[in-house]
This record gives C-alpha cells, structure tokens and sequence, in this order.
C-alpha cells in the first residue's frame, strides 16, 4: 500500500474578494503521475500555489507527507519541488547560480547528480553559464523542472511544465518522471491542457471547473479511453466541461 | 550596389546626428563670439579643436566597435559576463551579486546620461580646476550608484521573494544573502565618498555625519525591505513611521536618529527572524 503524498481536504483560496477555489478535496500517492485538467481560469495555478505554500488556503488544509501547508510550513516545503513559472526565474543570474541558491535555499548538501545528468540530457549544461534572461522559453522551462527535481523531493509540482519544451526534451523529462515514479520515490501533480500526456503517463485526472473537482478519472479509466481511441479522452473532457 | 546602399544608410544614420550636432556647436560658438566680441581667430581655434575632438572621437568609436555585435560582447543584455565553472555547489552567494547586477542593469548610459551625467555637468561651476570638476562628478556618480543600490535591495528582494517561496530558505540566509554585497558596497562607497567631500574643503566632522546618518538609513532600509519581501508585505507604511520617527527626533535632538535608526533595524529584523 503506497502513502499518501498529497492530501488535499476542501481548500478554499481566494484573490481579494474573488473566490478561485471552492472546496477542492484529492488525494494524491507515492508512484503517482496526477494531472489537473481544466479550462483556462479554473484555478489549476491557483491549486498548485497553495500546495505550493505560495498561497495560503482562506479554508481547509493541505497535507504535504502529513505535514500541514499551514501549520508545518517548513517541514511541508522540505517535501516539495515546485517548477516555478518561467517568468518568475531570476534574469540577472545565470543557470548554474540558480541551481546553487535553489540547492542551499533546499538545505542541500551537494547539487544531485541526478539532475545534473538530466541538464546534460536536455543539453542544458551549455547554457549554464550564460544569463537566465538570454534564454528562451524552452531553455527557461528546462530549467524550472530542473529546479523542482532538487533535493529528492517527495512531491513534484508542475505547472504547465511541459509548454515550450521541445518534443526530445519533453520526452526526456517525462522519461525521467516515469523513472522516479517507477521506483516510489515521489508523486508527480502536473498542471496542464496536454491530453497527450494524461493519456499516455497519468496514473489519475481529475477535472477542475469553477474551482471544483468535478470529474476524477482512475487509472482503468484513462487506460479504458487510451484503447478506445485518440480522441476519447478530448470527446469525454469536452462533455464535462460542457 | 547593395554593400554601397548598405554603407551609404550606416553614413547617413550615423554621421548626420554627429554633423548636425557639430554644426549647431559652431553656430552657438560664433553667436558667442560676436556677442561677446570675441577675437575671429580665437573663435576659429576653438572650433577647430572642437571639429579635431570630434572626429578623432567618431574615429575611435567607429574602430572599437568594428567586429564585434553588441550582443557578442556581454553574457547578458543588461550585464557582463560571468566565468564559466565546472562545478555547481549549493551557496546563496549568487543572491547578494543580484542587487549589484541590478543596479548596473540600470546604470546603463541611457539612463545615465539623464540621470547622473547632465546634472553633473551642470553641478560643476565654471572656473573650477580640474580636480575639483572630476570631485564633483565622482560624488554624483557614487550618490547615484549608491541610491540605486538602495532601490536595488528591495526590488531584488521582493523578485527573491517571489522565486523561493516554495524553499524552505530561512530568514537570515535570505537576508544575509540579499544584502551582505550590497551593504559592504554602501560602506565603501560612503567611506570613498566621505573622503572627497573633505578633499572638497567639507568640514569633516559635517561629512562625517552625513556618512554615518546615510547608512543609519541604509541599515534601516535594508532591514525593513528584507523583512518585508520574505512576508510578501508592501514597506511603504513601515518606512513612512520609521523616517518620521527619526526626523522628529534628529530635529529634537541633533545626531540621535543614528543610534535609532539601527535600534529600529533591529527591532524590524527580529520580526522578520520570527517568520
């Protein structure tokens, strides 16, 4: 029986006076590849920030590895790799300045040799020398998965982590992904609008809308819909969404 | 045809600016001349040598930036380039470059020929010898490194902030990290300013208090916009009270917003560490 990783239990969040999130609740396990679908505006990014502890929840809780968001912030962090927007990297420094203050902001000893390999992978290792602003959005996109996969995280959260990557280096990531999963070493919650990716490596879906869980999908059912054809899944998303 | 298009397009991008420019010096120096009935000959030098500067400078211009694309020049658009390392070791040492970088990404010549270089020029009075030309425009060029640097602190931080929300980075690294270079550039740079007020004929007990009250204000600055920017908090409300407090006082009684100033800093700092 694998652990819970992820417990999400009816968070509430909200910008101002606008409510973005109206009592999500999921749970999400060791070996896990989590995908949180939906239209634009949902509150997909809005989710991830708070299980993030970038946004605190205005009700309910997040548990990260049992540690509340709230309450254990610290401890829940430690737990945690978050691949921050693109926009959001710092442009005055240079890829491997990131890497160092990301690996001693995680309280890491030594930068992983496992992500090292994976920037050679990506042929990311000659840009890192070189300004974040000079880079591309692919480039940057590498980079912020590089930076959530630090230090073993536990749970790895991604937002749309895979737009702007090119289709080798999207491949190479989700291999690495599909690795770590494999051997029960973390949870994956991805963001995203990719059917491609929820149908080929999503252990469970689920469908936000109006800042809902409206729909969960488990892994008999997107595998049920992966045999059924290309277009089942877009065919069933569009019904719910409608 | 298309080369001589191209060269005669660089020509006239480049060289009409310069030629316009130069024109209106030698009509502004003849009105001058005959306002102020100036010798013809002596105007007639004048020009001349302003004509020789010119072209010799639009020479050396043209030759330095011969070969070579602006973008190959730098790392960055904004500022040089850093050394290539083979190692990549877990350090916050690369946050307290960030304000520095900031601060030149700013500084580059457009902003600084308005912000820095017109009032310099103005500030030095004619007459004035050399030495106290270049005084003058050093103390504006360090005020305004070190104002920037200011601003730069806080912006950075805030930017920070932002990026390592989801780290578990504690305060005091992050606010170690974001101002350690930053501060030891403020203390330099006033110590070196300081120097050339006195070189100025400043009296040095005066330049002295200028020094010292500029970096009670640094201190408190610094310790306010880190604080803020590790909460995610807007300063504004903190450093209208605490800068009141240290006018009323300093009107009060001369000198004693300094020791305030850094009983406030740390009274700031010791909230942010109770994050």
């Amino acid at each position: 029986m694998t652990s819970i990783v992820l417990d999400v239990r009816d968070v509430h969040a909200r910008y101002g006076k606008q409510e973005v999130l109206r009592g999500v609740t999921l749970q999400v396990r060791t070996g896990q590849w989590f995908c949180l679908l939906g239209p634009n505006g949902v509150g997909k990014s809005t989710l991830l920030h708070c299980v993030a502890a970038r946004l605190v929840p205005s009700a309910g809780d997040i548990l990260v590895c049992d540690h509340s968001v709230r309450t254990s912030t610290v401890d829940a962090k430690r737990k945690l790799g978050y691949g921050c927007a693109p926009e959001q990297l710092p442009g005055l420094l240079t890829g491997r300045q990131c890497l160092e203050v990301y690996a001693s902001a995680k309280e890491l000893e030594c930068v992983d040799p496992e992500v090292i390999e994976l920037a050679e992978a990506l042929k990311f290792t000659m840009y890192l020398d070189r300004f974040v602003d000079t880079y591309s959005l692919g480039t940057r996109q590498k980079l912020c998965v590089l930076l959530a996969l630090l230090g073993q995280p536990e749970l790895i959260v991604l937002d749309e982590a895979f737009n702007g990557l090119d289709p080798a280096s999207a491949l190479v990531v989700k291999r690495h992904l599909q690795e770590r999963l494999a051997a029960n070493r973390c949870a994956v919650l991805l963001a995203t609008h990719s059917l491609d990716i929820v149908e080929h490596y999503a252990d469970k879906a689920a469908l936000l809308l109006d800042g809902k869980v409206v729909r969960e999908w488990s892994d008999s059912e997107i595998a049920a819909m992966r045999e059924q054809g290309a277009a089942r899944f877009e065919e069933a998303l569009a019904g719910e969404s409608s | 045809m298309r080369t001589y298009s191209r060269l005669l397009a660089i020509l006239v991008v480049t060289l009409l600016p310069l030629a316009t420019q130069l024109l209106a010096v030698w009509v502004l120096f003849v009105a001058m001349g005959v306002a102020g009935d100036v010798d013809a000959a002596i105007v007639g030098k004048v020009i001349l040598w302003v004509t020789v500067a010119t072209a010799v400078g639009a020479a050396v211009g043209w030759w330095l930036a011969r070969g070579s694309r602006a973008d190959a020049l730098e790392g960055s658009r904004y500022v040089g380039r850093v050394k290539v390392r083979a190692e990549t070791l877990p350090s916050a040492a690369a946050l307290s470059g960030w304000p520095l970088a900031q601060v030149r990404a700013w500084g580059r010549p457009e902003n600084l020929r308005i912000l820095v270089l017109i009032p310099a020029l103005f500030a030095v009075q004619a007459g004035s010898s050399a030495v106290h030309g270049l005084s003058v425009l050093a103390i504006w060029v360090l005020g305004g490194y070190l104002g920037g640097l200011l601003r730069a602190v806080w912006d950075t931080a805030r930017s920070a902030s932002d990026w390592l929300r989801s780290t578990p980075i504690p305060f005091a690294q992050f606010a170690w990290g974001m101002t350690r270079r930053a501060l030891l550039h403020q203390f330099v740079g006033t110590a070196v300013a300081a120097a050339v007020m006195i070189s100025l004929g400043a009296p040095w007990p005066s330049a002295l208090y200028v020094s010292v009250l500029w970096l009670a204000i640094v201190v408190l600055s610094y310790g306010i916009f880190v604080v803020d920017a590790y909460r995610s908090r807007q300063p504004l409300v903190r450093l209208v009270v605490s800068f009141a407090t240290l006018a009323i006082v300093e009107a009060r009684e001369h000198g004693w917003s300094i020791p305030l100033a850094a009983l406030l800093a740390a009274w700031h700092f010791r909230a942010g560490a109770k994050t």
